[in-house]
């Protein structure tokens, strides 16, 4: 399902636009990463899109269809959203927590079923933490309880995500083991919007960056071709080198002042053999 | 599969409060004969049966020749049936609030006179005191202004600035302690020698005064509120993860959390309108049962419904017959409440 919007803005408060005539198009099942320093928008372009904020102007499709007249309820079998793991109020089990996610396709007064369950052991096992499922949500790695939130979004049925930073507060090998699986969800046919404070990951997992300043659309385009030293400098303000890896096969961000503060160490030799 | 294991705790329960329920008929300072019990539930069982099949203009003459004494079937009918049932109806009621309160106020220390339900009953219960009104009288301005202070709360918070579930919150605390303070004014121009004492024990919370008009009275709010909460059960676990996750999941969280606290109040008022203040049942209760079934409403409610009887049951059971002077509920359930709840509260696992 493709997300796009068109002349898309928003403000809290008169003459203090949050979102100032965004336009955007993403494509079917692509992966779009969106840059931006804090108080970008990016959460508030998150929620006029999941329709929690209806009071915008312009326009919101997916497959080419408004979502004006959509309620909450029919929102929520189009587009999931997973926001960023804190610890809930009361700490339910994993397997209840992804069972929230089936609430979606229930009717007003009904509760999960057998058939619903089924779907959550699938979505479950599909990522990897089906065996954690007696666990309580507050009890497993930052890494898991973001999983169990994924799996939450798929059993909404939607095939749209939009993710609220899910790398935010987890460790290295969980943030890559969380972004392997969003990778494989965007291979099957997952259209997902997903903001990130990391632009190396955009290199890594991105079909698509999308950079947000201020509320309007500073580039869009594939990793390679729009961040740049200039965009980066821009967004966050820092000095930053692109350096390509292996052929080009990959690049990655190096802070500028990094490098500096090497070279007055005496280099990179002395550096390591002061780790040892 | 996971969770099908936590109906055992419910029917263990449930059988518990039905042994409960019986053997309280035989407690108290006037003995009652379980032959005797057998007999007259029995012989009342059978006009029931008679009265149904009467429908169909059908004759029969059922009932048992009486082997008990005239009197002990008064006392059963006019003071210990009422009693016991309203006991486990108030326990019932009072817990199931509390747990949809901390629900919708995703916070676990939230108690049914979080919006001040209580402080408006006890107003009401007090002016009715005053004003000389009879028995009847004080149990309806107790309810109607228990309502009404909610309601108040509900409206003032409509107008305040900030998040909804805070805003509900203070206005709660603000308009309890307002009425709270109406109270105080008139425990100080009430008649010392003959009103003041009267509200003093409506205060501490009793059933003795239990009839079966209360009963009934109390009934049809009870059921009109238990009803929605049971069927909304499940959409209060997602009101407890926020707002913002809860739309997103397509639920409507302002109709829920408000059918939610409505639902609630009609129970609490009902309850504290017939019994007075009735401590920490709420609170402690709905805990208990999350450590035995965990946080899930679809289990929690339920087990709270049933443990909730049970326990202000066994409760007014004691403050029955341990003392020759009966000691008000609303005392013992605090004596028992508060360090039960301090022994959940330094158990090794948290909340």
């Amino acid at each position: 399902m493709s997300l796009s919007v068109s002349h898309l803005s928003f403000s809290y408060e008169e003459d203090h636009p949050v979102l100032s005539d965004l336009s955007f198009t993403i494509g079917d099942g692509r992966m779009v990463c969106l840059l931006g320093p804090n108080g970008a928008g990016k959460s508030t372009l998150f929620k006029t899109i999941l329709r929690l904020l209806p009071n915008y102007e312009g326009e919101i499709f997916l497959d080419g269809v408004s979502t004006r007249g959509l309620s909450i309820a029919q929102m929520a079998h189009r587009i999931a959203y997973i926001p960023q793991s804190g610890a809930p109020t009361f700490n339910y089990t994993m397997f209840e927590m992804v069972l929230m996610g089936t609430t979606a396709g229930l009717s007003r007064l009904s509760s999960p079923g057998e058939r619903q369950r089924e779907m959550v052991k699938e979505a479950m096992q599909r990522l990897g933490i089906w065996h954690l499922a007696d666990r309580g949500f507050a009890r497993v790695s930052g890494g898991e309880r973001q999983l169990a939130l994924i799996a939450r979004a798929l059993v909404q049925e939607t095939r749209v995500l939009i993710m609220d930073e899910p790398t935010a507060n987890l460790d290295y090998g969980n943030a890559i083991r969380v972004l392997e699986q969003i990778r494989q969800l965007a291979g099957s046919g997952y259209t997902i919007l997903q903001a990130t404070h990391q632009p190396d990951q955009a290199f890594l997992f991105a079909d698509e960056v999308l950079a947000l300043k201020d509320g309007r659309i500073l580039a869009q385009g594939s990793p390679r071709e729009v961040i740049d030293s200039r965009l980066i400098e821009t967004l966050y303000g820092v000095h930053v080198a692109v350096e390509r890896l292996y052929d080009d096969r990959l690049r990655v961000l190096v802070p500028v002042s990094a490098l500096r503060d090497q070279d007055k160490r005496g280099g990179p030799e002395e550096g390591r053999s002061r780790q040892r | 599969m996971s969770q099908r294991k936590y109906d055992i705790p419910i029917a263990i329960f449930s059988l518990a409060l039905l042994v409960l329920f019986v053997v309280s008929f035989l407690l108290g300072r006037y003995p009652i004969h379980p032959m005797e019990l057998g007999g007259m539930l029995l012989d009342s069982f059978l006009h029931l049966v008679e009265r149904f099949v009467s429908v169909f203009h059908l004759q029969a003459d059922l009932g048992i020749e009486p082997f008990w004494d005239p009197q002990t079937s008064a006392v059963f009918f006019s003071i210990r049936l009422p009693r016991v049932l309203l006991a486990c109806l108030v326990g019932c009621c009072i817990s199931t609030a509390g747990a949809a309160y901390q629900g919708v106020f995703q916070n676990p220390m939230a108690a049914p006179d979080i919006l001040g339900a209580s402080s408006g009953a006890a107003f009401g219960a007090a002016l009715a005191i005053l004003l000389g009104a009879a028995s009847w009288g004080i149990t309806g301005m107790a309810f109607v202004f228990s309502l009404v202070t909610v309601l108040l709360v509900m409206l003032v918070s409509r107008f305040a600035r900030g998040s909804r579930v805070m805003t509900l919150i203070l206005a709660g605390i603000m308009v309890s302690s307002l009425f709270s303070s109406g109270t105080s004014y008139i425990k100080l121009v009430a008649d010392p020698n003959d009103q003041l004492p009267q509200i003093t024990y409506w205060l501490m919370g009793s059933l003795t005064e239990a009839k079966l008009p209360d009963v009934g009275f109390a009934c049809i709010p009870m059921l009109i509120g238990l009803v929605p909460l049971v069927l909304l059960r499940w959409r209060i676990n997602i009101l407890t993860l926020g707002d913002e996750e809860a739309a997103s999941m397509g639920v409507d969280t302002r109709l829920v959390r408000t059918v939610v606290i409505l639902c609630s109040t009609l129970v609490t008022a009902a309850s504290v309108s017939v019994s007075g203040m009735i401590g920490w049942v709420g609170l402690v209760i709905p805990h208990l049962a999350r450590r035995i079934v965990g946080n899930n409403y679809m289990k929690l409610l339920p087990l709270t419904m049933i443990l909730g009887a049970l326990f202000l049951l066994g409760v007014d059971d004691i403050s029955r017959s341990l003392m020759a002077k009966e000691i008000p509920l609303g005392i013992l359930t605090s004596l028992v409440g508060a360090p039960f709840f301090l022994y959940l509260l330094t158990r090794k696992e948290g909340f």
